[in-house]
């Protein structure tokens, strides 16, 4: 082993407490917040994280004050103490967060001998995060501002399946995360992934998107109301709207339910659309007129459809139809199963129909897993992963309380068992009932001014996070802070800006593949 | 202008005679119809043969009628279907098309992008300008799409028809559902008329930035499920009316057809064979095609108990045309149930390559490429011995197409 005095001592250990190690500084060192250091002991490793910083000295208060007084009004501005690198200094508060014996990662049960040295983190002190079989990729391990070249990956297979939350503010960096995790995920089909992208802003349609990873053309599909080429028209039909979809989503009185609940029975019977039916104003026995006609409002504004005046059925946002679109959830719950990511850009709906048309895949896919569990091929299967941005609007308790469960909250209660979890992002942790935040496991969090909302994330977080407010509000864009049950400590990451990273893939992440050189047009006849 | 659009005849399909007979007489009865209706032209949109290379018999009959159609004055244009299609290019579609019988569509040439240029052919008669692309297995034809110089189909003036054999996503019906189909975004725009082929239901619709999307569904159906739920083929006429095209599906209803069903659940044998001798006794089945479904989980015994033989032979002798049963979704509580999740012989030929493909390292080939090449294979290999061939000459055909699927031509060369 090496001295410490030897490499680059930062500081050392000169008293506090467990979860409040006091170091200090070697002068002419600059300790940041957030920053990772390293213990060297006889058995290992201790890796210690930096959550504050303050000054002290030897010197008191008043000498200090005088000192700086005579410097300001011009009494000797070469005036200073014997020694000040001895006398002044950086205090710096840090907490023990992972022991490292062979390679092995444990929670910190003993504090660091007294005077212990410190170093810098290294890259080598990392090797133990290993690059799981199913991975998900993050970014680089960061120490304080600084990015350590070691790739942070999370087991895709125990992360997707536990939920994720992203909390954070505007501009953080929150889409460019998702778009990374995303590309790292589309070459692997042990993940299907859903994503509802009301701000289109995942395929790339007008820049750099997942539409440009490699296996893109296999492997991403993209529903839109206004499709490019190659990509599918997000149009549902209204038969494959069933009451239960709108379950939290949209409320109804009780004899609304009720007057649905007669619709659809006997729309069944008579294999017909029980939307069409009431939109077209058709009588019920035991309907009254007036919630017939509150029911067709509500249909009208919710799904855009609405009978013209040459009694043709019409839907304004083209979404939903009475013709096509019959087998489109089907389709996305099956590309789904065979590990596809598959978008829908919800940029031109309104947010109960993006959310209804959520319901609808997510209750196909939620309800064929049950069916895979009891039968026995659960394990055969993808995990599922649902992206939702501004999850409050799904699984905010006031939502749930005043509208009920819905498919959302069903899957963050209970989709783990069923190879079906969430990535919930929001701006707004708090409105997020504890229960479904335990729920989910790992939080990856970015930089959030807001003290609520941080204080909301610190509660529910995998790691003791209680002393890491502060360094959570300082985090810049794209720096985020891992903390999740499958990770032994809160990771500190740097997330890469999405185009460099996705161009750095294309540029060097193809070895091994074939490149199909000439383009053969079987069956055409060609000059 | 007036023109029919037929597809999906597959002709010299049913293995059994009399429904090999009727699906012929259908096609039979279309061609009578367009000529009756004085159409200017006929567009065969694929899967026209069960294969790529019919029976004799198959290509004779089909020849003379649409011989009938080009002596009165009505020119056809055709595209291949996934049936019609041959990996290996050859096709008794090129073979006949040498006659002047009809025109194949499917033609370009490469421009220096890379991209698919497709050439217009122009109907004399009408100035309508047709051109379109083949169907394949398992909608191979998509990357041909991707690779489509869609600009210059865009941009060509007049009346203009596309011919495809590809289902689309966003109409693919509910009984097709797993079905591989592709994104209507995919097909060219700026075209009057969408001829499309492969799925058997019809339909038409008018798509945003498209014009009508139809498909006519076979002319006759092609399997027991087809028949239970289609009753009967049909194709389209087409009619332009000012700016307008009013479509009139013209059914091909050539026999009766009768559906028995026979629930099973928790009976015997014995009692299902009553049943269905007493459902025979009440039902006229005279000159009809009969349809025997019997579903259920047996209370004893096995589906093989039931002597299904005899029962087929007394339909017959009553009088039925044909009788075709299926025992699908009839099962025993004697064995365990066996899962069969496909729909149709191709649906489960494509789930068991993809689910295999992968398994052998095959260098610079992608699971989907594997996928590719197997069925490719499975397409050559199932070529029958012809009558008039002798073993050697088989032999040969066989070994040459597999060469040139497995693109090893030269290294074969330096073998020999």
């Amino acid at each position: 082993m090496r001295k410490m005095e030897e490499i680059n001592l930062v500081g050392q250990v000169i008293g506090g407490k467990v979860a409040k190690i006091l170091i200090r500084e070697k002068s002419g060192k600059k300790i940041e917040l957030g920053d990772l250091l390293a213990v060297e002991e006889e058995e290992g490793l201790l890796i210690l994280q930096v959550y504050d910083l303050g000054y002290g000295s030897q010197v008191s208060q008043s000498t200090r004050e005088l000192l700086a007084g005579l410097k300001l009004e011009g009494y000797g501005t070469k005036l200073d103490f014997l020694e000040p690198q001895l006398r002044n200094y950086v205090m710096a508060e840090v907490k023990a967060v992972a022991r490292v014996e062979k390679n092995q990662v444990r929670i910190p049960k003993t504090l660091p001998r007294f005077f212990s040295s410190m170093r810098p983190i290294t890259e080598r002190d990392l090797t133990f995060l290993t690059r799981p079989s199913h991975p998900i990729y993050l970014g680089k391990v960061r120490s304080g501002s600084k990015a350590l070249e070691v790739k942070v990956h999370l087991n895709g297979m125990d992360v997707f399946r536990h939920h994720i939350v992203v909390p954070a503010t505007t501009g953080r960096g929150k889409s460019n995360l998702v778009k990374v995790i995303l590309w790292s995920v589309l070459d692997q089909d042990t993940f299907g992934v859903l994503v509802l992208d009301p701000h289109d802003e995942y395929y790339g349609r007008h820049g750099k998107g997942l539409k440009d990873h490699p296996e893109a053309k296999d492997t991403l599909l993209y529903y839109s109301s206004n499709p490019p080429a190659g990509a599918n028209t997000l149009i549902i039909n209204l038969r494959s709207i069933q009451p239960q979809h709108f379950q939290g989503i949209i409320q109804f009185s009780d004899a609304q339910q009720d007057a649905i609940g007669l619709h659809y029975n006997q729309a069944r019977q008579s294999e017909q659309s029980w939307i069409e039916n009431i939109v077209r104003g058709s009588e019920l026995e035991s309907v009254a007129p007036r919630t017939l006609q509150v029911l067709q409002r509500k249909f009208n504004t919710v799904l855009g459809v609405y009978v013209d005046d040459a009694g043709n059925l019409q839907c304004r946002n083209k979404v939903f139809s009475d013709t096509a679109g019959t087998t489109t959830a089907h389709d996305i719950a099956n590309a789904l199963e065979h590990g596809k990511t598959v978008i829908v850009d919800t940029s031109r709906l309104l947010d109960q129909a993006e959310l209804l048309i959520g319901s609808i895949v997510v209750g196909q896919i939620f309800h064929r897993y049950q069916r895979y569990k009891s039968t026995g091929e659960l394990d055969k299967k993808p995990v599922i992963s649902i992206v939702i941005e501004e999850a409050p609007r799904v699984l905010g308790a006031n939502v749930l309380e005043s509208a009920g469960e819905n498919i959302y909250s069903t899957v963050a209660r209970e989709g783990r068992k069923f190879k079906v979890g969430l990535v919930a992002i929001t701006q707004l942790t708090s409105l997020i009932p504890r229960q479904i935040l335990a729920n989910m496991n790992t939080k990856i969090i970015l930089g959030n001014e807001m003290a609520l909302e941080r204080q909301a994330i610190i509660n529910s977080a995998a790691q003791d996070l209680s002393d890491d407010s502060r360094t959570i509000a300082s985090l810049d864009v794209g720096e985020a802070i891992i903390s999740s049950n499958f990770t032994k400590f809160a990771v500190p990451i740097q997330i890469p800006l999405f185009e460099d990273y996705a161009k750095h893939h294309i540029e060097h992440g193809q070895e091994g593949t074939t490149k199909e050189t000439r383009r053969a047009f079987h069956g055409v006849d060609i000059e | 202008m007036k023109f029919a659009h037929l597809s999906d005849c597959h002709l010299g399909g049913w293995r059994d005679a009399l429904l090999r007979e009727t699906s012929m007489l259908c096609f039979d009865k279309a061609i009578d119809i367009c000529i009756h209706e004085h159409v200017d032209f006929i567009l065969l949109s694929g899967d026209i043969f069960d294969t790529s290379r019919p029976a004799i018999n198959t290509m004779e009959r089909m020849v003379s009628k649409l011989k009938e159609a080009k002596d009165a004055g009505i020119q056809t244009y055709v595209i291949e279907g996934s049936h019609d299609f041959s990996p290996t290019g050859k096709t008794m579609l090129r073979v006949l098309e040498k006659t002047g019988l009809f025109t194949r569509v499917s033609k370009g040439k490469t421009t220096e992008e890379g991209k698919l240029r497709l050439n217009f052919v122009t109907d004399e008669k009408t100035g309508a300008k047709i051109t379109g692309l083949v169907g394949r297995m398992g909608v191979l034809e998509r990357e041909i799409y991707r690779n489509l110089d869609g600009k210059s189909l865009l941009e060509e003036k007049g009346f203009k028809i596309f011919m495809f054999h590809t289902g689309l996503d966003e109409l693919k019906p509910e009984m097709f559902k797993d079905a591989e189909t592709m994104p209507i975004s995919l097909l060219p725009k700026g075209f009057d008329y969408y001829a499309g082929g492969h799925i058997h239901l019809h339909s038409e619709d008018d798509w945003q930035d498209y014009g009508k999307i139809v498909f006519p569904g076979p002319t006759f159906p092609t399997n027991f499920r087809e028949l239970e739920t289609l009753d009967c083929g049909g194709f389209y006429l087409v009619s332009q009316v000012g700016d307008k095209l009013e479509t009139e599906w013209k059914r091909l209803d050539l026999y009766d057809l009768l559906k028995l069903k026979v629930d099973a659940e928790g009976k015997t044998p014995e009692a299902v064979e009553n049943e269905i001798r007493k459902d025979l006794e009440d039902a006229d089945v005279r000159d009809k095609i009969v349809l025997l479904r019997v579903d259920g989980t047996l209370g004893s015994g096995r589906p093989s108990d039931i002597n299904f033989r005899e029962l087929i032979s007394a339909f017959i002798e009553k009088g039925a045309k044909v009788v075709k049963k299926t025992t699908s979704k009839l099962s025993t509580k004697e064995y365990e149930e066996i899962k069969v999740t496909a729909t149709s012989r191709d649906d489960l030929e494509d789930k068991l390559i993809k689910e295999h493909a992968g398994q052998h390292k095959l260098e610079k080939l992608s699971k989907k490429k594997q996928a590719e090449l197997t069925k490719n294979l499975m397409t050559v290999l199932a070529e029958e011995k012809k009558t008039d061939e002798t073993n050697q000459d088989y032999n040969d055909r066989i070994r040459n197409h597999v060469i040139s699927v497995l693109g090893i031509r030269d290294e074969w060369a330096e073998l020999e």
